[in-house]
């Protein structure tokens, strides 16, 4: 699957690295970075990780 | 919760706040001490243990009077008087209205397994901490809260749905269906988020996870320095409770490395 995130709009809340930390995380300087194509078996988590975003940054599709 | 402040290109702002420091409650002195600081830094004032009692101005604000006696001028006024549940228009259907919707462990009212409350009107037993039912007003709560109801609808509506076809069976029962039917309170773990809330203020985070309000007493260091980028942990019986971080990015994340301890509290249930 593909995630998107748009980094313009992400203010590093991380609420999706809890979400789904098999798939995003914070870089050494704190910014959020991810896997651009996960394992469709993660599609769960990422969708949590989309709902969750207090900024709605992330978009995943198949 | 203190007054906010509105930095919209305003010279001169002044925050009244009725408690000896804001956000005292959820902080406890330590922090509240260092983010009134931090705001003092940045020009803004603080009219603290005050509350106003009225307003001066005719055709438009020009001030608003303390209960010392004392005026602020001002040309803009911020009421950030907090909030009550939207719920009068549920009265007369059995259901306890006294502070948002009261629900059970749940997230069903009125003993019904077909109805639910999500969002900030819904009045949940704090199983993670006390088990008194509380109402969250801070933003994770709505999807928290919306994905749990959605199981138990969905369980509730599968175990009908089976229950259903059982029953309409006639003669010998095969066996062949879907086995004991497992209800929501069989099936799904109660409802018990870890509490989570921040606020971007200037160029600085707080950033919280757990219940601090339930440890100020017991509230320690636990990263960093308060004048700079820090972590509080909130300790209740010695255990930790909450941790808030202020400061930037490298606070924030230290502040994430310790929910895995806060989830590992297991709900009183």
């Amino acid at each position: 699957m593909k995630v998107v995130v748009d980094m313009n709009t992400c203010q590093d809340h991380g609420q999706c690295v809890f979400a789904a930390p098999e798939v995003f995380r914070f870089d050494d300087t704190g910014r959020l970075t991810h896997l651009p194509n996960p394992d469709d078996a993660l599609s769960d988590a990422v969708e949590e990780a989309a709902d969750v975003c207090p900024l709605q940054a992330i978009r995943s599709e198949r | 919760m203190c007054a906010p402040v509105v930095v919209v290109g305003a010279a001169d702002v002044t925050v009244v706040d009725p408690l000896p420091l804001p956000m005292l409650a959820p902080l406890g002195e330590l922090l509240a001490t260092e983010l009134c600081r931090r705001h003092e830094r940045r020009g803004v004032r603080f009219a603290l243990g005050r509350h106003v009692t009225g307003f001066a101005g005719r055709d438009r604000v020009t001030g608003v009077r303390l209960d010392d006696g004392g005026t602020l001028a001002a040309d803009v006024v911020v009421e950030s008087a907090g909030s009550i549940a939207n719920t009068a228009w549920l009265a007369g259907n059995g259901l306890d209205l006294t502070d948002g919707v009261l629900t059970d462990t749940h997230l069903r009212v009125g003993g019904r397994p077909d109805v639910v409350a999500v969002g900030d009107i819904a009045r949940f037993p704090g199983l993670r901490y006390d088990g008194v039912p509380r109402r969250v007003e801070h933003w994770s709560i709505l999807t928290d809260t919306a994905r749990h109801a959605a199981r138990v609808l969905a369980t509730h509506l599968a175990e009908a749905e089976s229950g259903a076809r059982a029953g309409s069976d006639t003669g010998v029962n095969t066996g062949a269906g879907t086995g004991p039917a497992t209800g929501v309170d069989g099936d799904l773990a109660p409802f018990a988020p870890l509490p989570t809330f921040w606020s971007d203020q200037h160029d600085f985070r707080l950033q919280s996870f757990g219940a601090p309000a339930l440890g100020t007493a017991d509230a320690r260091v636990l990263y960093g320095e308060p004048s700079w980028d820090v972590v509080v942990g909130y300790h209740q019986g010695g255990q930790l409770v909450g941790v808030v971080a202020l400061g930037g990015q490298a606070a924030v994340a230290a502040a994430a490395r310790h929910r895995a301890t806060l989830l590992q509290q297991s709900p009183t249930t």
